[in-house]
């Protein structure tokens, strides 16, 4: 993970042309489903991204904590405050969607807290296939203990945001659309505060550089891993929430091909790198959304895989990151 | 243990030189590990090469021995340049993915027309790729020629440094723990080794000879660093002093002319550090082998070396003989003012 | 140098164990003759006798088979060379449909079911080798969720691709194998039984040849320490993609037979759930111990074959309210999940570990063990 205010020209300038070719491409109407999709995406991305970053893990249970973090703001919604249909009451909505939000984030992040601690920091110092396997194994356990309590068949999410359009650039664009996107890019910069000026952040960079050095300095391994994992299941819960509110329903196994289009978003963007995984996050969505434009919906998934690998091929340290590549 | 078994020295452009590395540098970011360091080492001479901590002795050390590319500088064996910085890397995976979806794509147009004739061209582009890879794999030197004449320069990979004749040892020792040093030892002579993977299926009669030979040679080599009767030991299993012994009979077994050793007596006791330089002089002595040693024991640098280069932040400060490095005032300042004992 | 019993005289086991290592394949030829001839005998017997009539035992081991099958190929990468594929059963669908393409009335073709055996694995092993080229280069981590997209994709388009593959309805009556003018029939499950287990014996003599081999330890070498085995002189990049193609081809070959003995394929038989459920018989079996691997997956298979069945059965009958509303077949998968995890937690070498993986995967294993390697035994 890297400051990413220093030398920050570089990435804003690919994500400014990023965004420019995929609006003249995609057309006002698209691209706003594309800014969030992708913006959902970004946030997924930061968490397989950060915690690549610290660990070198790729941690596949993540795209099933996003899963479990919509099924939890589906749950407090539904459970708790008996929601079912839109809040016209513009307060009472924003006050709602705050607390769903919060309380989703730090219920997923004690979710990615405890499944780092029980599955994987016992596995620290073993064989690296080790780790993979059990992130495989929580996984499965995180989709079937939700296809167990929820069903298998999708459950639909309540739509508490009225489907109000505004008009732009002669377009009807939902406002739950800008909702989203800009809730991704507050959380995204805070999460860029948070790395780059707190005392916690200072320990995160330095564990993801040389995680022996930052130990003899005297950072607490243990509590700046499990940090973030916090913050990055907390951020795929917020994905989660967001998501269920866009998609209006949601599954127990939503989370195996969002988890890999992030994951393919975060290694475009250069693993370890969170400003690259959050333009990493758009380009995907964009790929996506143009599938659908060109009428080939159900191939942008291959598309994506495609990303992937020609990603792989030409520049597998990303848009942004650095050498990866092990020539051994 | 005997000559034989270490392959004779061969002819090189320049015979004098085993290895020359020409102004080599390698940067991180910003960071320069090693600056514009150059090191000759004549043929059967032990060269030593010493700094303090951070110096930049272990980044020069994986430059030469193909696992980092450098930034500028290159690097020759035997008169062939073997490392420098890529020229044109990028060029490599167009050629494999262009044509293939360039041909397809035709194939899918021609498809509209005449379904039969597209189906085939489709069929050309994906057997041309499976050809082209498998010629690639099959054939690597073919390959690399053909690369050279798009332009296309990369660093020799550490299995092909083995191959060219360089063996290497590891600062930290990183040997196949699980296995059993007289294994570790058969890994090291996988290049001497020509049986494949049908000789394997058919278990060939050639394959059951080779196999039985390599045990025979595998306990040799054991038997000349010292470790004889231990082959049935897991690696992860024998003592410190071993394990080091083990990675340079490991390193030996590739029949190198040039061994590179990083701080091959680290953490051995003064007996065991005594067997271990004397090892080494035997082989350069016995087979004429060359040495490249990183090296913190002053005693066994100052005993062995025929010439010694000194790095300081990444750049060389001093070069020469252990005595003229002795007296080098700018050697004593590295190394706080304190002479070399 | 070093002998199989250290003192006095060696005991019949000894003797036994050092036969069967100086004549390995012999040994397993003859083993899986034993178990061919004595498993039907076994479900004639009471317990097993009452779960399902023979046929359909054998019917069902024929099928285990194929999982068997499936798991040997994937130790091969997971176990051998260290390699996470979680995309396995992508080839498996490969050599489906390879056999359906190859012989059924939706083509108009027909060709025979024993060369289509040696295409399916040559076709699956071509893709394995596409496939991982460019991936193989980088960190073992990008292979796993490589593999993982590719798994999902080659479903989807094989679903998709509609005009080629009927998509969801999938190819139906797809032609069975002949031999000398016998008909292998759906009735008779015998035939598919017998060509399995032959299938099996002969891939398990292979998978040991080479296991044993210079290829082999060139594999665990990998597995140990990628830069070390390098600096060894062991081209990774071709070693590792051998070990992935031969597991490809493994699968292909497990999916001809597959399909020839269902003479059906569609894109929802090679979900993610396969590639997990044979990575599960992988780990419990032990990574790198060929027959803790086979016997790994036919365990599991039975017990998602038969024993949950059976478990949902027993307790309807009992009329327990919460139990008889449980269905366990439904679970299986968290159960392998949790399977998975605590396995690498508790006792990461598998229920049947292999003497060098025992070894390996406990961290600060204290057990010095004085294990003479097979190559100590031929030198002699």
């Amino acid at each position: 993970m890297r400051s990413d205010f220093r030398g920050i020209a570089r990435p804003l300038g690919i994500g400014a042309i990023a965004l420019v070719v995929e609006y003249l491409l995609l057309g006002t109407q698209q691209f706003a489903n594309a800014l969030t999709l992708g913006a959902i995406y970004a946030l997924i991305a930061l968490g397989y991204t950060m915690v690549y970053g610290i660990v070198e893990l790729i941690n596949f249970a993540h795209g099933d904590v996003f899963m479990v973090g919509s099924f939890l703001a589906m749950w407090i919604m539904t459970t708790i405050f008996g929601l079912t249909g839109p809040v016209t009451n513009l307060l009472n909505l924003v006050a709602l969607l705050a607390i769903v939000m919060l309380a989703t984030m730090i219920g997923m992040g004690f979710l990615g807290m405890f499944i780092e601690r029980v599955a994987y920091r016992p596995l620290r110092h073993a064989p690296r296939l080790a780790p993979l396997i059990t992130a495989i194994g929580v996984s499965f356990i995180l989709q079937n203990i939700i296809a167990s309590l929820f069903g298998p068949s999708p459950v639909n999410f309540p739509q508490i945001v009225p489907p109000d359009k505004f008009v732009i650039l002669g377009s009807r664009i939902a406002y739950l659309n800008l909702f989203i996107v800009i809730m991704a890019v507050v959380l995204m910069i805070v999460l860029q505060l948070f790395v780059g000026r707190t005392r916690l952040g200072r320990a995160m960079r330095s564990t993801a550089q040389d995680r022996e050095a930052a130990e003899l300095m005297g950072v607490d391994i243990n509590q700046t891993i499990a940090i973030t994992f916090f913050i990055a299941a907390a951020l795929a819960g917020a994905g989660g929430m967001v998501q269920g509110l866009y998609a209006g329903s949601i599954k127990f196994d939503l989370g195996f091909f969002v988890g890999l289009k992030a994951f393919t978003a975060a290694v475009l963007g250069g693993i370890g790198n969170t400003t690259g995984a959050a333009i990493g996050g758009f380009v995907i969505a964009f790929v996506e959304v143009y599938a659908t434009v060109l009428g080939y919906t159900q191939w942008s998934e291959v598309a994506v895989f495609t990303v992937l690998i020609l990603v792989l091929v030409f520049r597998p340290s990303g848009l942004l990151g650095q050498q990866l590549g092990e020539r051994a | 243990m005997t000559a034989a078994m270490l392959t004779p020295l061969p002819s090189a452009a320049n015979p004098d030189l085993v290895l020359e590395a020409r102004n080599v540098t390698k940067s991180f970011g910003g960071l320069v590990a090693v600056n514009k360091v150059d090191l000759q080492i004549p043929r059967g001479s032990i060269i030593s090469l010493i700094g303090p901590n951070g110096a930049g002795k272990t980044t020069f050390f994986n430059v030469i021995a193909g696992i980092l590319d450098p930034t500028s500088g290159a690097v020759e064996f035997n008169g062939q340049q073997m490392v420098a910085r890529p020229v044109r890397a990028w060029l490599e995976p167009i050629t494999w993915v262009v044509p293939p979806i360039v041909i397809g794509l035709v194939g899918g147009l021609i498809y509209q027309a005449s379904a039969t004739i597209g189906a085939l061209v489709i069929l050309a582009a994906i057997i041309g790729l499976i050809t082209m890879l498998l010629a690639a794999i099959i054939r690597p030197a073919w390959y690399r020629n053909m690369l050279l004449r798009l332009g296309v320069f990369k660093s020799a990979r550490p299995n092909e440094m083995v191959r060219a004749g360089i063996g290497r040892t590891f600062q930290n020792i990183r040997l196949f723990a699980n296995m059993t040093a007289l294994e570790n030892v058969q890994v090291g002579m996988h290049l001497k080794m020509v049986s494949n993977a049908a000789d394997a299926l058919l278990s060939t009669p050639r394959a059951r000879a080779e196999e039985q030979r390599s045990v025979i040679t595998a306990r040799h080599f054991l038997e000349l660093v010292g470790l004889k009767g231990r082959g049935g030991q897991l690696a992860k299993n024998l003592p410190y002093g071993d394990q080091r012994r083990l990675e340079v009979a490991r390193a030996l077994a590739s029949e190198p002319t040039l061994v590179l050793l990083d701080e091959p007596t680290a953490g051995m006791n003064p007996n065991e550090t005594r067997q271990m330089t004397e090892l080494i002089s035997r082989l350069r002595h016995d087979l004429g082998l060359s040495f490249l040693l990183i090296e913190h024991d002053m005693k066994v640098v100052m005993g062995i070396s025929d010439r010694i280069t000194v790095l300081d932040h990444g750049e060389r400060i001093a070069e020469g003989t252990p005595e003229e490095v002795r007296a080098n005032p700018r050697v004593i300042e590295a190394y706080l003012g304190k002479p070399p004992e | 140098m070093t002998t199989i019993s250290k003192s006095g005289a060696p005991s019949a086991w000894a003797r036994f164990r050092s036969m069967s290592r100086n004549h390995r394949s012999i040994t397993i030829l003859v083993g899986w003759a034993l178990i061919a001839g004595l498993l039907p005998q076994i479900v004639r017997i009471p317990p097993m006798s009452t779960f399902q009539p023979e046929s359909l035992w054998i019917d069902g081991f024929a099928d285990a088979g194929v999982f068997i099958l499936l798991a040997m190929g994937l130790n091969v990468v997971v176990g051998l060379a260290g390699l996470l594929d979680l995309g396995y059963a992508a080839f498996f669908a490969i050599g489906s449909y390879v056999y359906a393409f190859g012989a059924s009335p939706f083509t108009g073709v027909q060709i025979p079911f024993w060369p289509m055996l040696i295409v399916g694995a040559v076709i699956a092993a071509t893709l394995g080798l596409l496939l991982g080229a460019p991936t193989l280069r980088l960190r073992g981590d990008y292979l796993a969720i490589v593999t993982l997209g590719f798994g999902e994709i080659v479903p989807a388009v094989f679903l998709n691709a509609s005009d080629l593959t009927k998509g969801t309805n999938g190819i139906g009556g797809i032609y069975k194998p002949q031999l000398f003018g016998f008909n292998f029939t759906l009735e008779n499950p015998v035939p598919y039984y017998v060509t399995m287990v032959a299938i099996l014996a002969v891939t398990m003599v292979l998978l040991y040849r080479l296991q044993d081999s210079r290829l082999g330890r060139a594999w665990m070498a990998i597995r140990e320490d990628e830069l070390a085995a390098a600096s060894s002189g062991i081209n990774t990049i071709t070693t590792k993609l051998l070990a992935f193609a031969l597991g490809a081809s493994t699968a292909g070959l497990a999916g001809v037979f597959a399909t020839s003995k269902l003479t059906f394929v569609g894109p929802g038989q090679f979900g993610f759930q396969v590639s997990f459920t044979v990575l599960a018989m992988v780990v419990l079996g032990g990574m790198g111990n060929i027959w803790g691997v086979a016997t790994g997956a036919f365990v599991i298979y039975t017990i998602q074959a038969v024993l949950l069945k059976e478990l949902n059965q027993f307790f309807q009958a009992l009329h327990v309210p919460i139990l008889q509303s449980i269905d366990f077949v439904q679970y299986q998968y968290l159960l392998y999940g949790i399977a998975l995890v605590g396995m690498m937690l508790l006792r990461p070498e598998g229920l049947f570990p292999s003497s060098r993986r025992r070894e390996e995967l406990h961290v600060n294993s204290e057990d010095v063990g004085d294990i003479p390697p097979p190559t100590e035994a031929l030198g002699q």
